[in-house]
């Protein structure tokens, strides 16, 4: 039987999703070019040699894979745009000014386990900021996001800060036991950590401190003290200060801000900050981004870089404004209308045309027409 | 309803849940007869501290944390391994010991040989650790009565919790090895640690203190 058939996790998404849907992405994408980011489209499907390298968190369970019958390569389905950008920007602009801001949007794939409550597809919208200073470029992607959320008058987000040059040196600082601080630090298990460092000089109190250093200003504040006796961390959390003033300065709520001292996804990958906005309502993050200056140069061209990628799927989901769904300007019903239906679009209404009277009803209780002529 | 400072913890119903119970009441994270553990109620809500308990499987107290159902869990640490679930593991608690075990049947061969059948609820768990030695083995997933599969032929051996040992030797089992030892976790989900990170923060502080 194939009248049900679908490849598992696969997902469709019904009519009245889909406005509210169209109406995410266009906001973000107004937002995204407001800032001068011009779009690009990208391939679907890209070879497993290139993401592999230049791909944050690239892991064969995750990706859906196949064979380019003419080459015998491996070829995947797009896990992530960023490396996509980092190629475009580094072959096909050279000719272009620095800085230069690139932006996308479509949909990525993922291998995902049954029955987790996940779909393999995930819509997005991007954007690429390539060669501009750092805390101007860092700032940029907050401020985008920030607006993006003002816009769709999604309340109560917070934003996330890790550091990925502070959360290295802390993993230097643990020595030969790097790559255990590291497990423990991810899954921040402070009985753990408590386990592994247990002197009182001042690197291990601070290891052992890291797990529960996560908060707001505050917690930024009490880990520069904590950090004192090491350059290196100061010098992050300095620029997380300089950062937070400057975002509070900007307008944001500082209740907003989070500093993660501990996250520690992707330090092979990201060079800098990293950012999730994060919401209540909703387990994943509505957004991500941070700095990547190494990416690019596997393409051929260094530059420091960094972007922010919005989830559409998740956004959704604590999205809370009030749409009529299926709203259409006008039901015309009968084919004496129908020229009437062409004027009626020409004018710049949506119009549903019927031919037959006695499927009105059942439409009009399936769709919400503003009008009706018959 | 998940609300913005309002903390959402699944408990493992049973023992462990009970015991967790006890620790919140005794730091003063939630107030006496908020949970009834005779009621058939799945949701408790103590307004007073602001704190929701939802009572679910062992198994499933992770899934509910990853998805952030609930901001924060209990659940063993040999679960927790098994899931491999996306979680921060904040503290050990210190109770609901108990020991994950190969066992076999009494007065058998109990050496361990490539191909061997293995039956338990932790396939994940079983498979690494005979890998581990060396020892490829087929494991099957039961979920529940491990100890009759090796006596009726189904598989060669078992791994199941084990706490007093009684259960397998009414069985006509025996106990090889211990594989696993095991106590309760306070475990969180990772977005919800930073969105409501006041609140998660000082329950770990007071769990954390002596």
């Amino acid at each position: 039987m194939v009248r049900n058939m679908m490849p598992n996790s696969a997902g469709n998404i019904a009519p009245g999703r889909s406005v509210k849907m169209n109406r995410i992405e266009k906001t973000i994408k107004d937002v995204v070019k407001s800032y001068g980011y011009m779009d690009i489209f990208l391939p679907i499907y890209e070879y497993y040699d290139m993401l592999k390298d230049t791909m944050h968190n690239f892991r064969d369970e995750n990706i859906i894979r196949f064979i380019d019958r003419n080459t015998g390569k491996s070829l995947v389905l797009r896990p992530d745009f960023t490396p996509q950008v980092a190629r475009y920007f580094a072959n096909y602009m050279s000719d272009f000014p620095l800085p230069i801001r690139l932006s996308y949007n479509g949909r990525v794939f993922r291998n995902v386990d049954l029955d987790k409550g996940v779909k393999s597809e995930k819509l997005q919208v991007g954007a690429e900021l390539f060669g501009n200073s750092r805390l101007e470029a860092d700032t940029e992607m907050l401020l985008m996001a920030k607006r993006v959320f003002a816009k769709l008058d999604i309340d109560g987000c917070k934003y996330v800060f890790g550091h990925s040059s502070f959360t290295r040196r802390a993993l230097e600082l643990a020595g030969d036991c790097k790559d255990e601080y590291h497990k423990h630090l991810a899954a921040k298990n402070i009985t753990a950590i408590a386990e592994m460092f247990k002197g009182d000089n001042d690197p291990e109190k601070f290891l052992r401190h890291l797990p529960k250093a996560f908060g707001g200003i505050d917690t930024v504040r009490e880990l520069a003290e904590k950090c004192r006796f090491d350059s290196e961390l100061a010098e992050s959390v300095d620029y997380i200060v300089t950062l937070f003033k400057r975002l509070i300065a900007l307008g944001l709520d500082p209740k907003a801000l989070v500093f993660d001292a501990s996250e520690s996804a992707g330090l092979d990958y990201y060079t800098g900050i990293t950012l999730s906005v994060l919401h209540a309502k909703i387990g994943e993050s509505l957004a991500v981004g941070g700095r990547y200056d190494n990416l690019t140069e596997n393409f051929g061209r260094k530059a420091c870089a960094c972007g922010m990628v919005f989830y559409v799927e998740e956004i959704y989901s604590v999205d809370e404004s009030d749409i009529s769904l299926k709203e259409i300007d006008w039901l015309v019903v009968g084919s004496e209308n129908l020229c009437k239906c062409e004027e009626l679009r020409d004018k710049g209404f949506s119009v549903f045309y019927a031919e037959d009277e006695k499927a009105k009803a059942e439409l009009e209780s399936s769709y919400n027409f503003l009008n009706t002529l018959s | 309803m998940r609300t913005d400072d309002c903390i959402n913890v699944a408990l493992p119903k049973g023992r462990l849940a009970e015991d967790t119970i006890d620790l919140f009441l005794k730091k003063g994270i939630t107030r006496e007869g908020v949970v009834d553990f005779n009621s058939r109620m799945l949701t408790f809500h103590d307004e007073e501290n602001n704190i929701k308990f939802m009572m679910v499987r062992n198994m499933d107290v992770s899934t509910y944390v990853k998805h952030g159902a609930a901001d924060i869990g209990v659940v063993g640490k040999d679960i927790l391994l098994e899931s491999a679930a996306e979680v921060y593991e904040y503290l050990d608690l210190g109770f609901g010991y108990c020991r994950l075990c190969v066992a076999g049947v009494k007065d058998s061969d109990l050496s361990y040989r490539h191909d061997m059948v293995v039956a338990t609820k932790y396939p994940s768990l079983t498979k690494n650790f005979f890998a581990g030695k060396g020892v490829f083995v087929e494991t099957i997933k039961l979920y529940g009565s491990i100890e009759l599969s090796p006596i009726v032929g189904l598989s060669d051996f078992i791994v199941d919790l084990v706490s007093t040992g009684q259960t397998l030797k009414k069985n006509g089992l025996v106990e090889v090895e211990t594989m696993l030892e095991s106590t309760a976790r306070l475990i969180g989900n990772k977005s919800m640690a930073k969105v409501k990170y006041q609140r998660i923060r000082e329950i770990l502080e007071v769990v954390e203190s002596a």
